[in-house]
């Protein structure tokens, strides 16, 4: 479970890296396609879940096509090469990666290395074991299922 | 399961599992169709030309929130076409839930089988069997004549006796009482494991 000092922290490392590249869009997303954090263009209005599912699951899709072509680990990179825009993936350890995108004017290079320098900061971050702020018990409390329970007959309503 | 505690998100994934043709995709289709637009993302299709899921569907629920935190569903299916054995197993990597959907027409209850045991296989990887993992059966395409007698689904398919509901997808019929139910599933045992490791620290 991330902290909210962790996700402060991350927050600020991709601040930073969308200071540094004209990014329109950083991701911070985990193998699930859960968004971590994340930094976008208030006018870039694009489904950041959808772009963080389809990113995981292509990225574990190229991860067996890694298998299969024998390579030792999955493929460090996936670069997606737009007309406007480009989309750099790259992994931050092992269950998690980076989307940046960005203007397909700004030069490959710069972004791989700011990217690289900012997954150098995250990683400490990620690894790091912050004691929880809230127990597992207390979210899943008794009043947890019948709550749930009553907003899901509240929300499927019409659904019969 | 994934808390994003800084966020107050807690994700679930439920994963719609069946042979192919089953109605795994009419069953988010529908949901997609009759859910408040506010509480639900765009519904992601991604099919071959031939309109036969090729990697999965996706559509993400939200419900409102519970004590401040914000339950999101993820709701996933897979390919049930045998050639796609890997992308099913691609996308049950971090599966807390799942609605096995059956399709009740005679000729299918082999499919129905096979398709039952390539799940549990895939379950075993991830150290889990179908009697320790929170799972749900609907028997979709009821309204079909050459539909199989219930009773008779339940002892081909329902060796656990998990809770199981009859559905016709298309029409809306089962779909929203299967997936309560494989929620329910998922948060039980989620209790039932807190509570386990509460009794053995005591």
């Amino acid at each position: 479970m991330l902290s909210q000092k962790q996700f402060d922290e991350i927050s600020d490392c991709l601040s930073e890296l969308a200071r540094k590249l004209r990014v329109t869009a950083l991701l911070l997303i985990d193998s699930g396609g859960r968004i971590i954090a994340q930094h976008m263009l208030e006018e870039w209005k694009v489904n950041a879940t959808i772009l963080a599912v389809l990113t995981a699951s292509t990225h574990a899709a190229s991860r067996e096509m890694a298998r299969l072509l024998r390579e030792s680990s999955n493929f460090k990179m996936v670069l997606y090469e737009g007309e406007e825009h480009n989309a750099y993936v790259s992994a931050a350890g092992e269950n998690t990666f980076l989307v940046v995108v960005f203007e397909s004017s700004v030069a490959l290079g710069m972004v791989r290395l700011f990217t690289k320098r900012t997954i150098a900061r995250l990683m400490p971050v990620l690894n790091r074991q912050d004691a929880p702020s809230v127990g597992m018990d207390q979210i899943f409390d008794n009043r947890f299922q019948t709550i749930l329970d009553d907003e899901l007959d509240r929300s499927f309503k019409e659904m019969g | 399961m994934f808390i994003h505690w800084a966020l107050r998100e807690i994700h679930l994934k439920i994963v719609y599992y069946g042979p192919g043709l089953s109605g795994k995709t009419a069953n988010l289709q529908y949901i997609y169709s009759r859910i408040d637009p506010a509480l639900k993302s765009d519904l992601v299709m991604l099919k071959t030309h031939e309109d036969r899921t090729i990697f999965f569907d996706f559509l993400q629920l939200e419900v409102g929130h519970i004590d401040g935190k914000r339950p999101k569903f993820n709701l996933y299916t897979v390919p049930g076409q045998v050639n796609y054995d890997l992308t099913r197993r691609i996308c049950l990597n971090g599966v807390d839930g799942i609605v096995y959907v059956a399709d009740s027409q005679s000729e299918m209850m082999d499919a129905n089988l096979d398709t039952l045991l390539d799940l549990e296989k895939h379950l075993i990887r991830s150290g889990k069997t179908l009697e320790n993992f929170p799972w749900v059966l609907q028997y979709n395409k009821r309204d079909l004549p050459s539909a199989e007698p219930l009773e008779e689904m339940e002892r081909k398919l329902n060796f656990f006796g998990v809770p199981s509901f009859e559905a016709v997808a298309p029409q809306g019929q089962g779909v929203f009482n299967t997936l309560k139910e494989v929620i329910r599933q998922v948060v039980s045992s989620v209790q039932a494991q807190l509570e386990g490791n509460q009794r053995m620290r005591a």
